[in-house]
C-alpha cells in the first residue's frame, strides 16, 4: 500500500503536475465554475480575476509556475487514493502575514456531496496550525455558495461580516461572506 | 483637471518623492502591517519598485503624492488598488508625521473618493485598518464608510493583538452624502 506524507482515509495531497492538465482544463472550464472568479495566484473561488476565463494549457502551466515558486502560497491537488483521480485543490495564502492566513478550497463540481471537503479541510487546518504560527484562519465565500457557508459554520468558523459589491459577475454586483476561526477555538473543538 | 482641494493637490508619484516615502514607510507608528517589520526599507528598494512601473497610473493601481499648495511641501501619499477595474478598489494612505491630526489625510481622501466615484465610476471603495488605529477608521467613518467585517485577532504588531477592520462605502451611499454631485452612471 502506498504511503503519502499528506493523507486522509480516502484522499492524499500532492503537487499538481503536467499529467493533470487535461482533467484540470475540463474542470476549470466547466460551466459550473464560470462565474467563480479565479485569482491566478491562488486559484480560489474569490479573487481578483474580473473576467470569464477559458483556460488553455499554457495558462495552467503558468499557474503551476506561480504555485511552485511562491513563498506566499501553498497549493495542493486533492487526489483519491483508490482511483488516483484529482477531485479538487486546496491552497492557503500567507502573503499578508503568517499570523493570519486565508484558506481556499475548491472541490470540482462532479465530486461534490461525497464528504471529501469534510475529510480534507480539518486535516489541512491541523496541518496549518501544526506548522505555522497562524492564530487566525479566514475564509471568503461568495453569497451564492450557501453550502460552503454551512460547511464553514459546521467546522466552527464564525461569521465576521459581509463585503458588499466587491465584484461584478453573473449579472450582479456580488457580496462576499467572511468567516474566521482562531487557533484556541479550533483546538477546543478538534482534538488532534 | 488636477486633483485638488483647498490646501492640497494630488499629483503622480515622482522620483523626488522617494526620499520622503522612505521616511513614512519606515515609520511603524503609521502602519499596522507586520510584514513591514522591521522597518528597514532602503532607498534602492523603493527606487527599484518605482522604476519597474511603466506608468504610475493604470487601471489596477495608482499612487499620488500629496503636496501642500501653499508651501509646495510633501505631505504624504495616497493610492488605490482595484479589485475589479471600474467596480471596486481599496484606498491606502500614508501621511508624514508632521502633518498628522491636521485634516490633510481627510482632505486627500475626499479628493480621491470623488475621483473614484464621480469621475471614474467605481461602485465600491474599501478601507482596511486595524482597531487600535482609531485615527484611521474614524477618518473613514467621517467620509461615510461603515465597518463591514472584522477579522478577529488577526494582526500582531508592536506587542499587541488587534482586529483587522474592513470598512467600505458603496456608490449610492457616497452620492447620498454628496447631494452636490449628480450620479450619471448607468445602472448595471
Amino acid at each position: 500500500m502506498e504511503m503519502y506524507s499528506l493523507e486522509t482515509n480516502r484522499l492524499y495531497l500532492n503537487r499538481l503536475a503536467e499529467e493533470q492538465i487535461p482533467k484540470l482544463l475540463e474542470y476549470w472550464n466547466s460551466p459550473e465554475l464560470r462565474y467563480i472568479t479565479i485569482d491566478r495566484n491562488t486559484m480560489i473561488p474569490e479573487g481578483n480575476h474580473p473576467y470569464t476565463v477559458i483556460y488553455n494549457k499554457n495558462d495552467i502551466l503558468d499557474i503551476f509556475k506561480i504555485w511552485d515558486n511562491s513563498s506566499k502560497y501553498r497549493s495542493f491537488g486533492i487526489f483519491t487514493k483508490k482511483e488516483n483521480e484529482i477531485i479538487g485543490h486546496i491552497t492557503y495564502d500567507y502573503s499578508w502575514d503568517p499570523f493570519s492566513i486565508i484558506l481556499n478550497l475548491l472541490i470540482y463540481p462532479k465530486y461534490r456531496n461525497q464528504g471529501y471537503a469534510k475529510e480534507v479541510t480539518p486535516f489541512m487546518i491541523d496541518e496549518i496550525f501544526n506548522t505555522l504560527v497562524t492564530h487566525n484562519i479566514a475564509v471568503f465565500i461568495d453569497e451564492d455558495e450557501t453550502n460552503a457557508m454551512k460547511f464553514a459554520e459546521y467546522l466552527g468558523f464564525k461569521s465576521t461580516g459581509v463585503i458588499k459589491h466587491e465584484f461584478y459577475r453573473g449579472g450582479k454586483l456580488r457580496n462576499t461572506h467572511c468567516y474566521d476561526i482562531l487557533r484556541p477555538e479550533w483546538r477546543n473543538t478538534h482534538a488532534t | 483637471m488636477p486633483l485638488e482641494g483647498k490646501r492640497i493637490i494630488l499629483r503622480g508619484l515622482q522620483k523626488e518623492d522617494l526620499q520622503h516615502q522612505l521616511l513614512i514607510r519606515n515609520n511603524t507608528d503609521g502602519q499596522g502591517i507586520a510584514r513591514n517589520l522591521p522597518p528597514v526599507f532602503t532607498y534602492e528598494e523603493l527606487e527599484k519598485a518605482f522604476n519597474k512601473k511603466e506608468f504610475t497610473i493604470d487601471h489596477k493601481f495608482a499612487a499620488f503624492t500629496i503636496i501642500e499648495k501653499e508651501t509646495n511641501e510633501y505631505v504624504g501619499q495616497i493610492s488605490y488598488t482595484s479589485y475589479q477595474p471600474r467596480i471596486s478598489a481599496e484606498i491606502g494612505i500614508l501621511i508624514d508625521e508632521n502633518y498628522w491630526g491636521k485634516g490633510y489625510g481627510y482632505e486627500a481622501h475626499e479628493i480621491l473618493l470623488e475621483f473614484l466615484f464621480y469621475r471614474l465610476g467605481m461602485r465600491m471603495i474599501m478601507w482596511r485598518t486595524w482597531e487600535d488605529n482609531e485615527g484611521s477608521w474614524k477618518l473613514a467613518q467621517k467620509s461615510g464608510y461603515t465597518i463591514t467585517s472584522r477579522v478577529r485577532e488577526s494582526i500582531f504588531i508592536n506587542g499587541k493583538v488587534s482586529d483587522l477592520l474592513r470598512l467600505q462605502i458603496l456608490r449610492d451611499e457616497y452620492f447620498e452624502k454628496h447631494p452636490e454631485l449628480q450620479d450619471n452612471l448607468p445602472k448595471l
